[in-house]
C-alpha cells in the first residue's frame, strides 16, 4: 500500500527535479542546451504519459501512435532550432 | 473513447507547436527578444503546480480503487486547489503582459503565446469542472454509471493538461 505512494512520489520528485534542471540549464545560451531542455521535456512527457496517465493500460495502438507522434513532434521541433 | 479525444487534442496542439517552431526558426531574433519578456519563474511555478496536482489525482485514483472514497475526495480537493492556483498564477502573468501591451497583434510570438496558453488554460478550467464533478459524485457515494465517463477518464483529461503544458513550457519559455 505504501509502496504505491512511494513509487508515485519518486515519479513526482523526478518531474520536479527535471523541471528545475531544465529551467536552470535554459539560462545557458546555445543550441545544444536547447536540445537538452527539449529532451528533458520529452522525458517528463513520457513519465506523465505512461505512469500518471496509466497509458500502459491503454490499447497498444494508442500507446504506439501517441509515442510515435510525440517523437515526431519533438524531432521536428529539434530540427527547426 | 477518451484516448481518441486525447489523441485529437495532442494532435491539434502538436500541429500548433510545429508551426510555432518553424516560424521561430525563420524569425529567431523577434522570437528570442519576445521570449525574454515572459516570466520564466512564474512558468516554472505553474509547471510544479500542475505536476503536483497530477500526483494528487493519481493518489485519488488509488484511494478510490482501494474503496476509500472519502480519502479519494480529499486528494481530488487538493488537486482542484492546485489547479485553481495554476489559474491564479496564469492570471497574474496575463495581467502583466496586458499592462505592458504584449497582446495579440504585437508579433507572431505573442500571437502564439496567447493562442497556446489561453487554449491550454481553457482545458485546465474544463479539467477543474470535471474533477469537481468527480469529487462531488464520490463524496455523495454515487457510482459512475457510464463507463466512458468515470474517475479514470476524468483523470486522464487532467493529465492531458499536464502533457500539453510540459511541451508548451520549454517551447514558449525556455528554448
Amino acid at each position: 500500500m505504501k509502496s504505491f505512494v512511494i513509487k508515485e512520489g519518486i515519479v513526482w520528485l523526478t518531474l520536479v527535479v527535471l523541471t528545475l534542471v531544465g529551467f536552470y540549464n535554459s539560462a545557458t545560451p546555445g543550441r545544444s542546451v536547447a536540445y537538452v531542455v527539449l529532451a528533458i521535456g520529452l522525458t517528463k512527457f513520457f513519465l506523465i504519459f505512461f505512469d500518471f496517465m496509466e497509458m500502459k493500460h491503454a490499447h497498444p495502438i494508442w500507446q504506439i501512435s501517441m509515442t510515435l507522434f510525440m517523437l515526431l513532434l519533438f524531432a521536428t521541433i529539434s530540427f527547426s532550432l | 473513447m477518451i484516448w481518441v479525444f486525447i489523441f485529437m487534442e495532442l494532435l491539434a496542439f502538436g500541429l500548433a507547436f510545429i508551426v510555432f517552431a518553424v516560424l521561430r526558426s525563420k524569425d529567431l531574433a523577434v522570437f528570442e527578444s519576445s521570449q525574454a519578456e515572459l516570466s520564466q519563474p512564474l512558468a516554472v511555478l505553474n509547471t510544479l503546480i500542475l505536476v503536483t496536482s497530477g500526483y494528487f489525482v493519481v493518489l485519488a485514483n488509488w484511494s478510490y480503487d482501494s474503496g476509500r472514497g472519502r480519502e479519494a475526495t480529499r486528494w481530488l480537493v487538493v488537486a482542484i486547489g492546485l489547479g485553481g492556483a495554476f489559474v491564479i498564477v496564469k492570471a497574474v502573468e496575463y495581467r502583466d503582459k496586458i499592462a505592458h501591451g504584449l497582446t495579440t497583434g504585437v508579433n507572431p510570438f505573442f500571437d502564439f503565446y496567447w493562442l497556446l496558453t489561453a487554449f491550454h488554460l481553457f482545458h485546465v478550467l474544463l479539467g477543474l469542472v470535471v474533477l469537481s464533478y468527480m469529487a462531488r459524485k464520490i463524496r455523495k457515494g454515487q457510482s459512475f454509471a457510464a463507463d466512458d465517463f468515470n474517475l479514470k477518464t476524468g483523470s486522464a483529461f487532467w493529465h492531458m493538461c499536464d502533457l500539453i503544458w510540459v511541451v508548451l513550457f520549454p517551447l514558449l519559455y525556455l528554448i
